[in-house]
């Protein structure tokens, strides 16, 4: 798997294994705790719905969070610098230099910015203050079913970068090629089956069943 | 949603005082000059763009609030909203200083008019491609959305610029023997861009990105939007402002009445309405609400 080099030669990488989350909303918890997130405010979500047709359904549990992408619309578009990647090759946002434009939250295609109190943008940073560290990041210390696995992917030996080497690894919108470093297994084989009920988004409805029937 | 109304006001804003100025330039050139046509473009451009400018200001919080942050604007000059600054502080530039030569009764020279049509055509093309360049909305099309925004600044502008010449300087807005014809044209060509917009959209790649735009064009249509799109946008800004051009171009001597009057203000209730829909109205490839 391809990647951009980085300054430091790192490659933080988190692989979601979606056929083993079970929507237990251990990492959106521990990711507010760490991050001291208010009560509208994730960096991270799990999306929830039923899949496929009576008698074979199952509950689709989908991680989302910031994808870290080596070619990132957001740091493209954000005209002050705000957004910028660290030498591990992490994308971040220094609030200090955010006007607020918005910009950056319409350029991502996952929708994982958001505006904090002040109005400056924040979302997450794969815990950069934790992985600095050598800590995993709080959701993947948290998840009790390794389904979030997190290292970097330029050690071979490392836990994420084995598995990577096992599975086949997807990225959530692969079409728009722009080398993400949250990386899944088993998402497009879930998102192919039929959705049979609305999509929950961390607790709530996100989309209808009937918006998406048409 | 990420972005609201503010946004479609600047955009409108920008598009109005780029159009408007543009329509003093050329008016200026005309036989006589058209010094009052040409004065009221030139102070409605700056003031409309500035307007527009300060609207984002305002909806930028966190830069209102440590305004300092605001300097930082072209540190990143592979972001459009930079050229974006750099082509409204140009605009501004150009256009207050042909303002302040006609407030001076000095010749306004060729080139500085040349310069500000460049400059008129930069800000109209930037607010296309400032969201043409989101990859997450399949209904802001890179390739369609500058060339819509380009001719609806110029029918908002021209409108406005006119809808106030009617009422202080109707011979000369008479004298202009092009706009009749530029009246009929640019609803229409408003007309095919957006249809352009709404089928490339709905030919958008990818699961998601098909979902996002058939989504987007329901709404649009037949859905939350229908109202101000088919109202406001279609009716408003295409139907009454053609309507009023083709009957103005086929009277004779090109007589300006009311339903020019009508035809203006409704290309500016419609220029307004489908920037609205289109910032309001696309939805996502994630299809996900903003908490």
């Amino acid at each position: 798997m391809q990647r951009t080099e980085t300054k430091t030669d790192k490659r933080p990488f988190m692989l979601v294994d979606v056929s083993l989350c079970i929507g237990c909303h251990a990492c959106v918890n521990a990711c507010k705790f760490e991050n001291e997130l208010g009560i509208k405010q994730f960096n991270t979500w799990i999306e929830t719905w039923d899949a496929g047709e009576y008698p074979h359904v199952v509950r689709a549990n989908v991680s989302h969070l910031c994808n870290h992408c080596d070619d990132a619309p957001c740091l493209a578009v954000c005209p002050t610098g705000a957004t910028y990647r660290s030498d591990d090759g992490l994308v971040l946002v220094d609030q200090q230099k955010c006007i607020g434009c918005k910009y950056c939250m319409t350029a991502c295609p996952f929708s994982v910015r958001w505006l904090n109190d002040l109005g400056e943008v924040e979302k997450c940073t794969f815990c950069a203050n934790r992985t600095s560290q050598g800590l995993l990041p709080a959701c993947v210390g948290n998840c009790p079913t390794h389904s979030r696995l997190f290292g970097d992917l330029n050690d071979p030996e490392s836990e994420v970068a084995k598995k990577v080497a096992k599975v086949q690894v997807e990225s959530m919108l692969p079409e728009l090629n722009i080398a993400t470093n949250t990386c899944y297994t088993g998402l497009a084989q879930t998102s192919a089956l039929l959705k049979s009920s609305s999509v929950l988004h961390a607790g709530r409805v996100a989309v209808k069943l009937e918006d998406m029937e048409g | 949603m990420v972005w609201d109304g503010m946004v479609a006001c600047d955009l409108f804003l920008a598009g109005l005082g780029a159009g408007a100025f543009l329509l003093a330039i050329v008016a200026g050139w005309s036989e006589g000059g058209s010094k009052k046509i040409r004065l009221i473009g030139s102070i409605v451009g700056p003031v409309a763009v500035a307007a527009g400018a300060l609207v984002l200001m305002i909806d930028a919080r966190a830069g209102l609030e440590s305004p300092g942050r605001f300097f930082g604007l072209i540190a990143n000059l592979a972001s459009p909203m930079a050229w974006g600054v750099i082509c409204l502080t140009c605009f501004i530039v150009v256009s207050v200083t042909s303002l302040v030569l006609q407030l001076a009764k000095k010749e306004v020279p060729r080139v500085l008019d040349i310069l500000g049509i460049v400059c008129a055509a930069s800000v109209a093309t930037y607010t296309g491609v400032l969201l043409g360049y989101s990859m997450s909305y399949p209904l802001w099309n890179l390739a369609v959305l500058p060339f819509l925004f380009v001719f609806s600044a110029a029918l908002t502008g021209f409108s406005f610029v006119s809808v106030i010449a009617y009422f202080v300087a109707r011979s000369e807005l008479k004298a202009l023997k092009f706009l009749p014809k530029v009246e009929t044209a640019l609803p229409l060509f408003v007309g095919v861009f957006l249809i352009l917009l709404l089928i490339v959209c709905a030919m958008s790649g990818g699961k998601a990105g098909q979902e996002a735009a058939v989504t987007t064009i329901q709404g649009v249509l037949t859905g939350s939007y229908a109202l101000v799109f088919w109202l406001g946008v279609v009716v408003c800004g295409i139907v009454l402002p053609l309507v009023a051009g083709i009957m103005r171009f086929m009277s004779k001597s090109y007589e300006i009445g009311s339903m020019s009057v009508i035809g203006y203000l409704g290309a500016l209730v419609g220029g307004f309405a489908m920037r609205y829909v289109i910032v309001v109205a696309a939805v996502s490839v994630t299809m996900a609400p903003i908490f």
